[in-house]
């Protein structure tokens, strides 16, 4: 199908973007990549007013250190952070997530910020950004305000962006020295949206057992879903089997991913918890290799 | 071929098929037809499912749900072409070749299924959850 018919904006400045946002707010949709959106607007699924396309602001692309931290502009497509080299030694988590991004042509074109802000629950980034503790940072012209990764993923396609709103880059804390990384997840074909999966982060001491753990689960609620408790268990312990088998029962404890043709919700309880063990399983391994 | 029970996955690792022609006209066509089969067959067996709920309303509306498998699904195919037994219903000899690969792909992956899980697969496709189910994982 086709969309249904739009107006179309394409501001050059980000300050013309918010003017067009703060005018318009509820009746238009920002284009980044289109991955998500296009699609949905030729289903007809999705029947914005007005695009405002904000592929020529340049200054909302590119990833940048800042004092240790990594700041990844909301128009950075995926694939630049999929090849950089600074992502590859700093962050490994983000460029092994982004791997698992729909297909090469989707990943070339797609960007960071689309992403996030669409909020798909079976998205990669929202649950390796959970995992990383990441922050968002954001603008309107009525001011700029940042708030954690937990404020800012609300429920199935939705944030707490205003709708005259604009994502302007995402701030992803340093990985402290011991730590090893780690993702996984399921579809039932290349490049499908995930039916489960796992974003793993373990900082092991020199003793091996395990200082801090974070898991990130996707595709297991409204949104990325943190394992608290499961993270708690590991605290203090060593990595073996029983320890981490534990962990991943504990982490789907009183989960209810909704069901689909592709998967009822117990189908993808049992999925969730494959994928928290091989993912513990797997960062556990990374991690041993490099003491 | 292998079974993950605990995700469901179905890896199709290799896969043959023999046939039987009688003549082959043009070899390049032939093998077309047996890869292309094969691929219709792999889309059977793992992945196309019509759903329809309770009031009959089809959920696999489009080819986001209605999954049919890409390269990264249809793995090589040996084939063994023959000419050993020419139909005698026509002069030439040829038979029919088109979905040859396909027809008995359900069958071949559906047992080598039962053979990794020790039980009997009655449905077709192997969607993960019924592998899950079958595995008694």
């Amino acid at each position: 199908m086709k969309p249904a018919l739009f107006e179309y904006d394409d501001p050059a400045t980000l300050d013309a973007a918010l003017d067009l946002l703060a005018r318009y707010g509820d009746e238009c949709k920002v284009l980044a990549g289109g991955q998500s959106l296009v699609p949905l607007m030729n289903f007809r699924l999705a029947r914005p007013g007005r695009l405002i396309d904000i592929n020529g602001i340049d200054s909302l692309a590119g990833i940048k250190l800042e004092g240790g931290s990594l700041s990844i502009g909301a128009m950075t497509r995926h694939v630049d952070l999929e090849r950089s080299e600074e992502v590859a030694h700093g962050w490994p988590l983000l460029a092994e997530a982004i791997g698992w991004v729909g297909h090469g042509q989707i990943r070339n074109r797609g960007t960071v910020g689309g992403s996030v802000a669409h909020a798909d629950p079976a998205a990669e980034l929202p649950a390796a950004l959970a995992v990383l503790d990441a922050k968002f940072h954001i603008r309107s012209k009525r001011g700029a305000r940042t708030v954690g990764w937990d404020q800012f993923f609300v429920a199935e396609f939705t944030t707490s962006l205003a709708p005259d709103e604009l994502l302007i880059s995402i701030e992803v804390p340093p990985i402290e020295a011991g730590t090893a990384t780690a993702f996984v997840e399921y579809a039932r074909r290349h490049g499908d949206f995930a039916l489960g999966g796992a974003a793993v982060m373990v900082k092991v001491a020199r003793d091996g057992s395990c200082e801090k753990a974070s898991i990130a689960l996707l595709s297991a609620g409204p949104a990325p879903v943190r394992a608290r408790n499961a993270e708690a268990m590991l605290a203090g312990k060593t990595l073996d089997e029983a320890v981490i088998g534990a962990a991943a029962d504990e982490a789907v404890r009183d989960l209810h991913p909704t069901s689909d043709i592709h998967g009822s919700s117990e189908y993808r309880v049992k999925l969730l918890r494959t994928m928290t063990e091989r993912g513990l399983r797997k960062a556990a391994k990374r991690a041993a290799g490099r003491t | 071929m292998e079974v993950d029970p605990k995700s469901g996955a179905v890896h199709v690792r290799r896969f043959a098929v023999a046939y039987d022609v009688g003549r082959v006209v043009n070899p390049m066509l032939m093998e077309g037809q047996i890869s292309g089969g094969f691929a219709q067959g792999i889309g059977g067996t793992l992945l196309e499912e019509f759903s329809f709920d309770s009031s009959g309303q089809p959920l696999a509306a489009s080819f986001m749900d209605y999954l049919l498998p890409t390269s990264e699904e249809v793995p090589d195919v040996d084939m063994l072409v023959t000419e050993d037994a020419p139909s005698p219903l026509n002069p030439l000899g040829v038979k029919g070749a088109g979905e040859g690969g396909t027809a008995a792909v359900g069958a071949a992956i559906g047992n080598a299924v039962s053979d990794a899980l020790g039980v009997e697969v009655t449905r077709l496709p192997l969607s993960p959850q019924r592998v899950m189910e079958l595995a008694g994982a």
